[in-house]
Parts: C-alpha cells; structure tokens; sequence
C-alpha cells in the first residue's frame, strides 16, 4: 500500500523530530537504517531529543503508524513526506523537515511558486503593493506563496484569489490549530480555489512565538524568489528574507518611502543587494520563470467627447472633483454624471476624497 | 364649599382634560391632594398658600381636600398649582365659582403670587380648543406659543392677583391677539449659508439632492474639511415648513420645554445636534416622563451625527426602527406614548481612525484592518438607511481666500422646492411625501428604468461590486435627480450620477 521509504519519513516526521536534529542524524543514517537500529545500536535519545526519541519508540510499530494514517485521513488532512519533495524544498539548505501535513492540492508544490511576504500591520501602500504583484503574478501563472497572517500576507493571499490563480499557505501552526482565526475564512477559501495550505507541525500543535519564524524557511524553501513587500527594521519578514538568501533564493524588497519606518526594512534589503520588486514581470524574467501571457483584457472603451475630454485632463495626473469641475466647465450634476459612468466603465478610479485618476 | 375648575394634562403629545375639585370643610387646618398626584403637585400645597397669602386674599383655616380627576391618571407637573389656587379662592368664596366654568386653567405658582410659565402649552391649547373650550387661562410667558392657533380666547396672566382679578371682573384683560400665518414669508435666518461654502462642488451637490428627495446622507472627509459647515446648510436649502409641520414641531419643543419666550411657532426647521456621548434615552426620548427625545425634537427637520463611528452602536441601532416608521413609541411603565420623529439623517465620519485616509493634506497612519474595523462599527442595516455617501475633501488655503461667489441658499433652494414640488404631485393622495419615502411598490411604479439605464446599472453592479442592498437606494436618487431637472423619466445619465453616491457599498 505505501512505497517503504514514504513510511520511514512518515515514522520520523510524525514523532516530531526536530528538523534540525533529523539533519544531524540523517548525516550518518539513512531513515531506514534508523527504523531497524533504534532502540538497539541508536540507543541514545540526545540526537533525537528527549521528547521525539520517546515517541520515536512510541510509534515503532507499523500497525500503530497505520492507524495515525487512518486517523489524519479521518481528519482530511493529507501528508506529503520528504522524498516527495519538490527538488527546491529538499535542498539542504532549507533543512526541510520529514514530512508536510497539507490540505488541498499537493501538485502545486511543484509548480514556480514566489514568496510575498511582509508586515502585519501594513500601510494602504503596501496593501497596493502586495495585491498588486500578487494579482499580477497569478495572472502569469505564477503561484503566490504567503503565511496567512493577518497585513501583507492576507492581501497577497486575497490578490491570488481574485486573480483566479493558485496560492500555498504556510502555517506557522498545525492545520487544525490555524492562528490568526480572523483568517479562517481566507483559509476555507484558498482550498475552495484549489490552493494549499500546509504545516510542518501535527494538525494539533498551536502557534508559538518560536514556530512562526521557522516556518519561514519554508516559504521561502518553497519559492523561487520571496518578494518582502513591507517590514520595519525587525520584521518577521526580514527572517524569511535572511532564509531566502541562505538557501539562493532571489531576494526582492518594494522600495518605500524612505520616511516611512515600515518600509525600512524593505528599504534596507535593497541597499544590502536585494533586487528591487517593481513590477510581476521583471520578477518573472529575473527568476527564469517563462510567464504565462496574462490575456489582458485591452478592450476598447468607447468614450463620448465629454468624457474625452475628462480623459485628456487626467492624463496629466489625477484631479480631485472641483479640479475638473473648474477645467471642464461643466456643471457639477453634469460632471458627476459622467465621472460614474466612466468609472462604470473601467476608465477612470475614483480615489478617496473625491479625487479621480486613469484606471 | 365646593369648586371646580378646568385644567388640562399632557401625555406625550396630546392633552387631555383634569377636573381640578377643591373643597372646603370644617376640620383640621391644612390640605389633601388626591387623584394620584406626582410629587411637583404635593409639594404645590406650600406653594398654592404662599401665593394666596401673598397675593392679598385670605388662605382658609378649613380643610382643604383636592382632587384630580380621573382618578387613575397619574398627574405630572407643576402646572395645576395656578387651577389649585383659583379653586381655593372659589371654593372659600374669595371669586365666584361660576367666572371658572368653561375656562380651563392651567400655570405654576410661586410663592409671591406670581404665575411662572409651564412647558407643554401648545398640546394643551390644542386639545382644549379640540374639547370644545373657548377660553383658556395660561402663564404670561407662555403666550407667543398660542397665536397661531384661532377660535379660542387665550387670556395670559403674570400673578395670581391679577388672574383673580380678571375673574373678579374687577380688571377685566383682553384675549391674546392672534397672528396670522403667511407661508413662505417666515423671514428665517439661519446663522449659515452655501455662499460660504467654497469649492466642495460634489458636497453641495450631494446636499442639494439629498434636500430635493428627503434622502439622508453621510458625508465622508478628514477633519477640518467643512462637513459639519456642510450639514449646517442643509436647513436652508429645505422647502419651508407649512403650518401643520411648523406647529407640530412647535409642540414637541413644548413638550420638552425649550421653547423660547419669544417663540410662538418653530419656522426654522430644527437642526440637532446630539454629542457621541448621548444616550440611547436621550435620543429616542424616555424617562419616567417620557420626553421627547433628540430625534422626534429634529422632526420635521435635521438630525446630526457628528463622527458617527464614535456612537456606541446601541445607541446606532436605536435608530433603525424610526427611520423606517418616522416616529417613536416610548413604552414606559405608567405610560405608552408615541412621538412623531420624522427627521433626515446627516451623519459624518472621518475616513480613517487617524482621519488621513486619503486626505491629500496629510499622512494617513492606519493599516487597512483598522480602516475595516473602525468602517464596521456602522452596521450595514443602518447603513442601508442612508442613501448619499459622499466623501469631502480638506478645503486649501487658495479655496478659502477665493473671491469667487459660490450659488447661495436661496437658488438652490428654488430648485429643491420645484423637485418638491414634482414630488407633491407624483405622491397626492398617499402619506408618501419624498422620493425616499417610497415603498417598494411605489419604486416599481414611479421608477421605471429605460434598457439603457439597466445596462448600466448591471455595470455598475459587476465592476464597482455593489452589494444588492444599493440596488433601491440607487434607483429614488436617480428619481430624485431626474426630478431636479425635471425630467419625466429615468436616464442612464441619472443613474450614473446615483451610482456615485455609493462609496460605502463597494467591496473593499
């Protein structure tokens, strides 16, 4: 029923060995070799941890490994282990762990994934921002990789929604114990979609201040390049940032205002080296990855000479509602007549307070 | 020796008939208040002696027994101290207890004889001329409030004695002169005026919309961008009140007792503003009195809610069931009343907590999450109420010292009585009096949308992902825009001005 070797990772990977210790004894031992010398010639639990080398014990037995199979099918979760990793999150780099818990779609670990990661408590800029190169990537094909956190996370998630694209959620919790519940409908919602979320932790295990920067390697483990939309100068978003260049990753910031103090981590990435993210598509070229043509719709808007001549103002930049009430000369019922219904046909944005810009 | 004398009480909005009886008898000095008095009219018992004393008559060494009929009524108020004392004097052979008969009586005492003003004149005179009274005796103070209602002699007095007299036939007073009302030549004054208002032509058009249809309306800005100013012109762009509204209003203002000396009907409409502090209670009206509350005190008129995130949202809630109903029924445990309260909403809030959200003056600090929360703090039924979401801008400091006229009150107003006008006459012979007042069946009938006008709402609602509740509230603007140019029908062109009122329904 199960290839030997997805069962081995399975064993270890369900017995929580940290994957820092696995490294160390997977350096000497393949996992086969540890399920045949544990207890016996692997009698010391220091490389395991006290902890995971009890229930390393625990779970030598098949029949007992069978049953937890049985138990997370039961619970709708699915595990991926680590052979089956894609070729980028099996790097050693990434010190990838055993096994992955997940739900939904499993292939698209395999598909180009980018990191958008950033700040909870993001500005409208970085709002703009993450939804933006989020959309704009999903539109090319890329699959947006993110944390379901509250800020930067949510949005990018959101964005890769809209765009009808694929999108992997990496919790930094077990599937089941999902922090922040907030986003409980965002997480319903990427699987609906087709996406994924996965963990490294048991669907029981909750979120501690440790779990959420290690699950940051694998955000960035599973990307090709992470993109920081925002951070202060101690960001979460720096770790993944710090992960990604230990594991080659490429390494994008958005450039913010230089006074803005949450964009100065991003601001400070750039000036070590970073490369700045500005648009889907150089994002794409940098990474090799061969963008999808994103149909655009380019449809002709048809505009009658009021409105053409609204167009031709806001051409030079936006304009707030008296701006143009002044330069067009039109009355106000008139204007606003036609300012809604160019913006009912997708020329033009209104922005807050009244003012208006080509969309 | 018995008397007996005519007085009126109050509740909620009406009036209604008191036999103040006082008799006399061999006994124990003192006097007995019966017919579930409140503890202003036990008290008036010192009151009513003192003024006697004062007022050079003689106080009576009998027993006094007072009763207020209907029995089971509870009676509220210090306005029966002035019957009180005239039944006395009727009672002790001081007048002649045939002067009192069909007059009906009412005022408070004080202790030198003199006759202080009550609240709730105006409900009082009304039920009393409805009762069939002619002839009705009031504090001085309170005369003005009875010019404009005829066919009752208002005799208003400032003492005891000079009441007494009058009744006496020694110093016989004339009747109240009566005024008569002119609509549309009230002359109101309000303290603002559009003139003043610079720029800010999307504002003053959303505010000539929202006067022309009766729509409420929420305006949307950082601070300092003039929104409250704003709200504060919407009065003087409203048609004049008629007569019924004038005198209404007239006695809700009354009831609560705010009404000036000098005011003898409410020609402005009422414009109130209660602070984010307020109550439920104080806006809806209560108490063990149940007064009318804020909202029935802007019937007729405007109610404003200055940053209307920062009300508690019972309080917010509270609102739901009068905007709908246009009145308020106050339960309370001794009485059930129901006040008219048939106000437009203007409601103002800043964008964000900090209030820069777009502004383009100044940096906005909030993340969106806290832009989302502090927005939810409205809940969309109430929302739902409101029709017009406009957004105003910071006003700049070329704005301000612009020497350019703006359009004054009275042009715009002209406009909005001639759409009020349209409205009048789509809306003769239902209670129906404003485009926003229409019900759904109404709205199929009065808002019929061309193929065009569909097409582009369907746009809009695909594109700017307006939510289904819009759908209503978009079509009586459009209504009411068309009205404003007179148009016969619904065009594309109205509806796409509508559409731009719904900020708030977008999808974030």
């Amino acid at each position: 029923m199960m290839e030997s070797e997805d069962f081995f990772w399975f064993w270890l990977g369900i017995s929580g060995v940290s994957a820092r210790r696995l490294d160390a004894v997977l350096s000497v031992y393949s996992p086969v070799e540890i399920w045949e010398k544990i207890g016996g010639e692997l009698s010391d639990p220091y490389p395991f941890g006290e902890k995971a080398y009890e229930s390393l014990l625990r779970y030598h037995s098949e029949e007992l490994l069978r049953k937890s199979m049985e138990r997370l099918d039961d619970l709708g979760i699915g595990f991926v282990t680590r052979n089956r990793f894609s070729e980028r999150l099996s790097q050693r780099e990434v010190r990838p762990p055993a096994m992955l818990y997940y739900r939904g779609d499993i292939s698209l670990l395999h598909t180009d994934c980018v990191g958008v990661v950033g700040t909870r408590e993001c500005t409208a800029y970085g709002k703009d921002a993450a939804t933006r190169l989020a959309y704009d990537l999903c539109a090319s094909g890329v699959t947006v990789v993110s944390g379901l956190a509250t800020g930067i996370d949510a949005y990018a998630h959101r964005a890769a929604l809209k765009a009808n694209g694929k999108t992997i959620a990496v919790l930094g919790s077990g599937l089941n114990c999902m922090a922040p519940v907030s986003n409980m409908g965002l997480y319903q919602d990427i699987l609906r979609s087709g996406g994924l979320v996965v963990s490294e932790y048991a669907p029981q295990i909750v979120a501690t201040r440790y779990t959420f920067p290690e699950r940051n390697r694998i955000i960035s483990g599973l990307s090709a390049g992470v993109i920081v939309v925002e951070a202060r100068e101690k960001s979460g978003a720096l770790i993944t940032a710090e992960f990604a260049a230990e594991q080659n990753r490429t390494v994008f910031a958005v450039p913010g205002n230089i006074t803005s103090a949450r964009s100065s981590g991003c601001n400070r990435l750039l000036y070590d080296g970073a490369t700045p993210a500005l648009c889907a598509q150089d994002i794409c070229d940098c990474l090799n990855i061969s963008a999808k043509k994103s149909e655009k719709n380019n449809r002709v808007i048809q505009l009658d000479i009021f409105e053409q001549k609204i167009y031709n103002i806001l051409i030079s930049g936006e304009r707030s509602f008296d701006d143009l009430v002044e330069q067009t000369a039109l009355l106000p019922p008139k204007l606003s007549a036609l300012l809604s219904a160019m913006e009912i046909k997708g020329a033009v944005v209104k922005k807050q307070s009244n003012i208006y810009t080509i969309a | 020796m018995l008397a007996k004398v005519k007085s009126f009480g109050l509740s909620g909005l009406n009036g209604y008939a008191v036999d103040v009886e006082v008799d006399v008898s061999n006994g124990l000095p003192g006097i007995e208040m019966v017919g579930l008095p409140d503890a202003a009219i036990k008290e008036s018992k010192e009151r009513v002696r003192s003024a006697i004393k004062n007022s050079m008559f003689q106080y009576t060494y009998g027993k006094v027994t007072v009763n207020l009929a209907p029995a089971d009524v509870r009676k509220e108020g210090p306005l029966y101290d002035l019957p009180v004392a005239l039944g006395i004097l009727a009672a002790t052979g001081q007048i002649d207890p045939r002067a009192l008969a069909d007059t009906v009586i009412v005022g408070e005492l004080s202790l030198d004889g003199g006759v202080r003003p009550v609240r709730g004149i105006l409900p009082i005179l009304l039920a009393a001329k409805n009762a069939g009274f002619r002839k009705i005796i009031i504090p001085w103070e309170n005369r003005n409030e009875t010019v404009f209602v005829p066919d009752i002699n208002v005799f208003a007095f400032s003492s005891l004695g000079d009441a007494a007299a009058h009744l006496r036939g020694e110093k016989t007073a004339n009747p109240v002169e009566k005024s008569v009302w002119h609509t549309g030549d009230s002359g109101t004054v309000y303290g603002e005026d559009l003139r003043y208002v610079k720029g800010q032509y999307a504002a003053r058009r959303a505010l000539e919309i929202a006067a022309a249809g009766g729509h409420n309306l929420l305006m949307i800005g950082p601070p300092g961008g003039g929104k409250t100013m704003l709200a504060r012109c919407l009065p003087t762009i409203l048609p004049e009140m008629t007569l019924d509204e004038a005198l209404e209003t007239t006695k809700i203002h009354s009831v609560a007792g705010i009404l000036g000396e000098k005011e003898s009907l409410i020609l402005r409409r009422p414009f109130r503003t209660p602070h984010h502090t307020a109550s439920g209670i104080a806006l809806t009206g209560g108490s063990a009195s149940a007064r009318p509350g804020e909202i029935s005190l802007a019937h007729n008129g405007v109610l404003f809610l200055d940053e209307l995130p920062e009300y508690p949202r019972a309080v917010l809630e509270i609102l739901r069931q009068p905007l709908e109903d246009n009145q308020i029924t106050v339960a309370r445990a001794q009485r059930t009343v129901c006040y008219p309260a048939n106000f437009m909403l203007v409601a103002s809030m800043n964008p964000c907590p900090c209030g820069n959200y777009g502004s383009s003056h100044g940096e906005c600090r909030c993340t969106p999450a806290q832009i989302e929360k502090y927005r939810s703090r409205i809940s969309g039924p109430l929302l739902d109420r409101i029709d017009l979401h406009i957004e105003v801008d910071n006003v700049t400091y070329d704005d301000l010292t612009e020497h350019s006229a703006s359009e004054d009150s009275a042009t715009v107003k002209k406009r909005v009585d001639a759409a009020r006008a349209v409205q009048a006459a789509r809306f003769a012979g239902t209670d129906v009096h404003s485009n926003a007042a229409m019900p759904s069946a109404m709205l199929q009938l009065h808002c019929a949308l061309n193929e065009q006008a569909h097409t582009l709402l369907r746009d809009a609602f695909n594109r700017l992902g307006l939510s289904a509740r819009a759908y209503s509230r978009i079509v009586k603007v459009a209504r009411t825009i068309a009205d404003l140019e007179g148009a016969e029908s619904i065009t594309a062109e109205h509806v796409a001005e509508a559409v731009g009122y719904r900020t708030l329904d977008r999808k974030v």
